[in-house]
């Protein structure tokens, strides 16, 4: 083995069958990156099933911040044949391909006729059996491996997987250290190939969080003061449900796994109503069976908050894939006109603070909101600096405490108040006894079906929304002041965007992006000024139909110039977006 | 000293004269009386349908919801607050048709609440079709020639379910009902009532006089509840001859009483503001 060039950043893949161990070694090498000062944003792909079929976990790291990924892969690390097939055309011409021969012999230009790059092999089976090893343990000796061929210190992975393994059974470290140094000392002492790609630690960087977006969603929402958490397992909102599970002792949660999407929302509702903070998680088809209860919660005025984490649809589309075509469903979910808060976080952090905003927003202004996130930013991970938590503070607006209530001698749950927003009393209290009441109703909340109190209920409740506007945050500009072209996007695309823009301006093309959050409310008078000013917008979406710019015409009457739009289920590659950008630009 | 007159609520009822509905608010208000219970501590939840209008007619906390859903928000309701009195209040249609998965996983979970389902064999606010409960060839405006389906047994799935409170009452005789709500009530876990209830506009076959051809109180029979067996058995029981009275009834432990959170007393008492950042440190 030979020397190589250091390398600013890195795409590494590892492939094989459902039940490999792709998702854990994926997160172990992730973290070894991000222990040692890099940056790292990782994407899972996999099909919906739970052995076989086709699983990579890709993982691309920086010494900057990372926020797309690359098609291009510079290593990687196939358990089985079919990655190699597979993936054979996006690896980098420098690249290198780490292969189990252990099946049957290969002849690489038979077998793998597009391969760019060189084929490493390595005995991943007979080393695992040598060390007495679990078949499974193949993925820890190709990390460790991989660790050599990138020239990166084995000490960072033993670190990670004590850390991981350790504290459930130290046997279980041991064996896997061994086997991953196994792996590294077959690359270094036995291997013909050189170091091609080194990415280093960096000293002194500042300590990272590596997690996922649904970490961070999880985390806003604990540090927004949530009690309850109910939902039916959905890819991908599921893991928000396990981390939950999880801490339901430590944190103090109840948590709860219901008959289906509808007894989430309405089991979570009933806790709302009685002045816990819940909120309930699913994708499109469970949001669908939650819709009647977001009208349900607007006309009571119960605060409730849905996180939408969106797939691939109609139907069941494509289960555990990438997509945001559900802005419009969330924009408009449940029968009727209501105030409703929908907001789509970019990245993790975005996630974490947004989340517990909509807590506050939800109970402020006892309205549903509704979170957006999707495949990639659910499930996939990103280095983070831990959140600055000064100057988070709960807010539950208008809640009365015992001796408030004492206060008002006619009091009524529903009181038309400047703000639309009255006075909260909690069943239990006494002297605020209320019927919450799905059917429209006067200001007791005893039903009514006189159109003049309809109106006046009915406005009472958009009374709402003249104070909430005014603190809705509007799209953030990223890059160049002024630019050739915007990019205009939501959600989770602020991360690929990011990365076009950077590389597009490194190039000498001058991009920047302008990014939306908070979606409804829409803010008009702050994205209006922004919009006009660029001289060429480009949307950028994963929907077919360009839900943002959709939206966009009906609040603004200001379609966008061009738009790049991907719905093949599959997240939008830095490369791919540079190049239709440019396209769009000529 | 909680009175029935006190539990009176301004909303005049508007269902038909003469609705088995009546009787069955005077029991949930007797009922909560004379056990005393503070209104303040008490929440009423309902569905959509005649039955469902019913927390508008008592003085307590209500919340009168969407049709089908009144179990799942008591739930999450009761669980978040565990202070509070919960009774659910539901119809044939909304407890059996379109809440019929809630009303399986309530009971087998055992919240602890009261169930009462007022059930007419009839849809009536949508002006009368056909129900779950409506007995085979039974004639509705959707079932012009007789119903073609066999009719739901809620008892029997209530004891099927694991229920640990099943009941049935009849609202031509409110003061056996009014004892069955208190029951259940005070029952630890869920307390269900299901409760004969003519429609006196829509329903001409289920008549008071119907009902009370049939009904009879098992109490009288020397039938005792602690055998899930025969109370499987005595819950087929249908058509010359109805049952009324407890047919179930045991001690297990309710919903709530195995999650870690609630052990800290009641998850409203508890505070918002908590320390996350130890957990943050494990993504580190």
């Amino acid at each position: 083995m030979t020397d190589g060039q250091s390398s600013r950043s890195l795409s590494i893949m590892i492939g094989g069958e459902a039940g490999y161990g792709i998702m854990t070694s994926g997160e172990i090498l992730a973290r070894c990156f991000s222990r040692g000062g890099l940056q790292v944003q990782t994407d899972v792909e996999y099909p919906s099933l739970i052995r076989g079929g086709h699983n990579t976990y890709q993982i691309c790291v920086s010494e900057k911040e990372v926020f797309g990924l690359a098609r291009r892969v510079d290593v990687l690390i196939a358990l089985n044949d079919r990655t190699v097939r597979e993936h054979q055309s996006e690896m980098a011409p420098d690249g290198q391909v780490l292969f189990d021969l252990y099946e049957k012999p290969i002849d690489p230009k038979k077998d793998f006729p597009d391969l760019k790059g060189e084929l490493v092999p390595v005995p991943l089976s007979d080393i695992v059996k040598e060390k007495e090893g679990d078949k499974v343990m193949r993925n820890t000796v190709a990390i460790g491996a991989c660790m050599a061929l990138i020239d990166y210190p084995l000490s960072s992975l033993e670190d990670v997987l004590r850390s991981t393994f350790g504290k459930k059974d130290a046997e279980v470290a041991n064996l896997n250290i061994a086997a991953s140094k196994a792996g590294f000392d077959f690359i270094v002492e036995k291997s013909k190939c050189s170091v091609r790609k080194r990415i280093e630690p960096i000293q002194g960087a500042p300590k990272r969080m590596l997690l996922t977006g649904n970490d961070a969603i999880s985390l806003g929402a604990l540090q927004g003061g949530l009690r309850w958490y109910s939902a039916y397992p959905m890819t991908p909102a599921s893991s928000i449900l396990h981390f939950m599970a999880a801490h339901e002792k430590d944190m103090g949660l109840v948590v709860r796994q219901t008959e289906d999407e509808i007894a989430a929302a309405t089991m979570a509702i009933g806790a709302n109503h009685v002045g816990v903070r819940g909120m309930c998680a699913t994708s499109g088809g469970g949001f669908c069976l939650m819709a009647e209860s977001v009208g349900l919660a607007a006309m009571t005025e119960t605060p409730m908050v849905y996180v939408l984490c969106q797939r691939p649809g109609p139907s069941t589309g494509l289960a555990t894939r990438h997509d945001q075509a559900d802005l419009q469903f969330a924009l408009d979910a449940s029968q009727g006109d209501f105030v409703r808060v929908v907001l789509a976080p970019g990245d993790p952090a975005e996630a974490f603070y947004h989340t517990f905003n909509a807590l506050n927003l939800a109970e402020r202004y006892q309205i549903p909101v509704i979170v957006i996130s999707d495949r990639v930013l659910s499930e996939g991970f990103r280095t983070t600096l831990p959140f600055d938590l000064d100057g988070m503070m709960i807010d539950r607006g208008k809640l009365l405490s015992d001796e408030q209530l004492a206060q008002i001698p006619d009091y009524r749950r529903f009181e038309i108040t400047d703000d639309g927003v009255s006075p909260r009393s909690l069943p239990g209290m006494k002297g605020g006894i209320f019927v919450a009441n799905g059917d429209d109703h006067y200001e007791t909340g005893e039903t009514n079906e006189d159109p003049e109190i309809r109106t006046m209920m009915m406005d009472k409740r958009f009374k709402k929304l003249t104070k909430l506007i005014d603190e809705i945050p509007g799209p953030k500009m990223y890059g160049p002041a002024d630019a050739d072209a915007t990019l205009v996007s939501w959600g989770s695309s602020k991360g690929p965007c990011m990365a076009a823009m950077n590389a597009l301006n490194e190039k000498g093309t001058s991009v920047n992006l302008l990014h939306f959050i908070y979606l409804k409310p829409f803010p008009r008078h702050l994205a209006v000024e922004q919009l006009k000013k660029a001289r060429l917008t480009i949307g950028v979406e994963c929907n077919r139909t360009s839900q943002l710019d959709r939206l966009l015409r009906e609040e603004l009457k200001l379609g966008l110039d061009k738009k790049i739009r991907k719905y093949d289920g599959r997240p939008i590659f830095t490369e791919w977006l540079v190049e239709k950008i440019e396209e769009a630009m000529r | 000293m909680t009175t029935v007159d006190e539990l009176r609520s301004p909303t005049i009822p508007d269902w038909c004269p003469g609705c088995g509905d009546y009787a069955i608010v005077m029991s949930v208000k007797s009922a909560i009386a004379e056990l005393d219970l503070d209104p303040k501590d008490v929440l009423i939840v309902s569905g959509i349908g005649c039955s469902s209008k019913l927390p508008h007619y008592v003085q307590t906390y209500g919340f009168h919801g969407i049709h089908g859903r009144p179990l799942p928000i008591a739930t999450g309701a009761k669980l978040a607050n565990q202070g509070l009195k919960v009774i659910v209040i539901s119809g044939d249609g909304d407890c059996y048709s379109i809440g019929m998965s809630h009303f399986i996983h309530a009971v087998r979970r055992n919240v602890d609440l009261a169930l009462v389902v007022h059930d007419n064999q009839i849809y009536g606010l949508t002006t009368g079709q056909t129900s779950p409960t409506s007995d085979f060839g039974f004639k509705t405006k959707t079932t012009p020639s007789g119903s073609i389906e066999n009719a739901v047994r809620p008892l029997s799935l209530a004891i099927a379910a694991g229920g640990t409170f099943v009941s049935r009452g009849f609202a031509g005789n409110p003061k056996h009902l009014t004892g069955l709500i208190k029951e259940a009530i005070q029952h630890r876990g869920t307390g269900f009532v299901d409760v004969l209830q003519p429609c006196v506009t829509f329903n001409k076959v289920n008549t008071y006089a119907w009902y009370r051809e049939r009904a009879y109180d098992l109490a009288q029979t020397g039938y005792q509840p602690t055998d899930r067996a025969a109370a499987a058995e005595k819950a087929r029981e249908w058509g010359d001859k109805i049952p009324l009275g407890v047919l179930f009834k045991e001690e297990k432990p309710v919903y709530g009483d195995l999650m870690p959170a609630l052990q800290a007393g009641p998850l409203v008492k508890q505070p918002l503001e908590r320390d996350i950042r130890p957990l943050m440190e494990r993504f580190i």
